[in-house]
């Protein structure tokens, strides 16, 4: 019996690790394969560069970088509120039918496919944006409310659980000191339930700069930096995902390369939301 | 059973609560079965009985938290100072802060002990510092905690023990300056000590507020209420003086409940 015991927590243990695995095996091969050309070019050259023209060997990734933040910033002043107070309305407000009929239907946005998102996005918000502030119409702009709306479900439905976390007490308690269910909410619930919050908004985050083929779809993949929201643009993701298929050589590298940049960005977004949470408990 | 010199806080008049079930299969739960009676000034009005004999859903409907449920039903009337509180015109957030609550087990916000209590006179709109840390010692005093935490007033609430938590709660009620202080069970979950304190201050704010104590101890509600009230199944069984209900109860049941024959 204590045998048996052993192996299945032997075996449970090595299932656990193959998940973790996959993790260290996919750094281990971006950097093995990236990291030769940064080398090369230095990491300074590389991250500052303004010139992308692999042709020409000439790999500096500037544009791209401002790019992905500008495209996920953006996206994070739309889809951030609009989340949150999504999330409000369902947990403090809203009848157990409406609850029962909104939050479904957040969630089938996270099913959809990113694709049909850049198709809607290319279909609508570009020709509207063309038509309303001039230029081509794909631009960070387009990205933004797409992204926007695409990392809408993942805040709501995780900072929903995190409001339906706290206890019912704490709501009566605050009521019955002669709070509105408004300031309630603002001054009570809201700072109780902070830490799930901020965690909800690094995700959605994360999901945000990760995101590939809509903004492929709308960015207009441009070289440049983009000075106004109109302007187009290219992310790292979309940077790798468009030359992929024929990069060789240094090209290839300075594609892995760029996904280094790409990781080790997430990753201090990441800790950054985790000490962010660890702080709010502290306290 | 009217003394002379009290007058009426609270009149209950004929009131009926019921929950109705969410599903039709589900039978509805009538938790006050019209109940009529009269809640006097300064006194401590102790309501015992069984588990499931109205008692919170009383209170809970005099600061209308019952409210917050969405399958409540509430008929009859409820007069505050002679004045209905279910009148549409009744503003329930000034309500609330005239009937302050304890509930069972304290509620300490997420916040440091001087903003737990500063909340209430806060959303009041008090904000000038002097005049709130005026309301912050005088409460804690009221409630007996000031000598334990007054070095410490801005460390989080939640690090205080029990039985100081429960004081905190009231001290956050007396803040508001309300005339009405409802205790739901308010030492159910503290040790002897501490509901020993507990018991010493609500003798202490009987001077200054009408207090209606619910508690499932019938031994405290000897101790500590002025007054007595038997409820069973929605109903009331039996009022008077705290002395005339345990020393010769009309009642049989009431009797029963009070010697421990069932409860």
């Amino acid at each position: 019996m204590i045998e048996q015991e052993k192996w299945i927590k032997f075996i449970l243990m090595l299932i656990a690790c193959s998940a973790i695995s996959a993790l260290a095996l996919i750094t281990f091969f971006i950097f093995w394969e990236g990291l030769p050309v940064i080398w090369k070019i230095g990491l300074w050259d590389f991250i500052s560069g303004l010139k992308w023209a692999p042709t020409k060997g000439k790999f500096g990734i500037l544009p791209m970088i401002v790019g992905s933040f500008e495209v996920t910033f953006g996206a994070m002043i739309l889809g951030v509120p609009l989340a949150l107070l999504c999330a409000i309305y369902l947990a403090e407000f809203a009848s157990p039918r409406t609850r029962n009929i909104l939050k479904p239907a957040i969630e089938v946005l996270a099913g959809i496919p990113s694709v049909v998102y850049g198709f809607i996005g290319m279909m609508v918000i570009v020709p509207f944006l063309r038509n309303t502030f001039g230029g081509s119409g794909f631009s960070v702009a387009g990205c933004s409310i797409v992204l926007g709306i695409m990392i809408l479900p993942t805040i709501t439905s995780i900072s929903f659980d995190a409001l339906m976390a706290i206890p019912r007490t704490y709501r009566e308690g605050s009521l019955a000191l002669g709070a509105t269910p408004w300031q309630t909410v603002k001054m009570v619930v809201l700072p109780a339930a902070k830490s799930g919050i901020v965690a909800a908004v690094i995700l959605g985050m994360g999901r945000a700069i990760g995101e590939t083929m809509a903004v492929i779809m709308i960015a207009g993949n441009s070289l440049i930096i983009p000075l106004t929201p109109f302007d187009p643009v290219r992310t790292l993701t979309s940077n790798i995902a468009l030359e992929m298929g024929y990069a060789t050589g240094d090209h290839r590298q300075a594609l892995f390369a760029t996904g280094i940049i790409l990781f080790v960005v997430i990753m201090c977004l990441n800790s950054l939301a985790n000490w962010i949470a660890n702080k709010a408990v502290a306290k | 059973m009217i003394s002379a010199n009290s007058s009426v806080c609270v009149e209950i008049r004929d009131l009926w609560v019921r929950y109705c079930p969410k599903n039709r299969w589900e039978k509805e739960t009538i938790a006050l079965n019209g109940l009529t009676m009269n809640i006097m000034k300064n006194e401590i009005l102790s309501i015992i009985g069984p588990a499931h004999s109205g008692k919170t859903t009383l209170l809970r409907a005099i600061n209308r938290l019952t409210e917050l449920h969405r399958n409540v039903k509430i008929q009859g009337d409820i007069l505050l100072n002679q004045a209905s509180i279910y009148d549409p015109q009744v503003n329930v957030v000034e309500l609330r802060r005239k009937v302050g609550m304890v509930f069972a087990r304290p509620v300490v916000l997420p916040k440091s002990i001087f903003e737990n209590i500063a909340y209430g006179p806060r959303l009041k709109g008090i904000h000038h510092p002097a005049e709130l840390e005026k309301i912050v010692e005088s409460s804690l005093q009221a409630a007996y905690l000031w000598n334990e935490v007054k070095d410490r007033l801005h460390q989080p609430a939640l690090a205080l023990s029990g039985g100081q938590q429960q004081r905190l709660c009231i001290a956050r009620v007396i803040a508001l300056q309300p005339e009405i202080i409802m205790f739901d069970e308010p030492t159910s979950a503290l040790d002897p000590i501490s509901t020993g304190k507990i018991e010493d201050t609500l003798h202490e704010l009987k001077t200054q507020y009408t207090i209606i104590l619910v508690t499932n101890n019938t031994k405290q509600a000897a101790r500590v209420g002025t007054q007595s009230a038997f409820f069973l199944m929605g109903k009331l069984i039996e009022m008077g003086s705290t002395e005339q209900i345990f020393t010769r109860p009309y009642a049989k049941k009431t009797e029963d409940y009070i010697t421990g024959r069932f409860g």
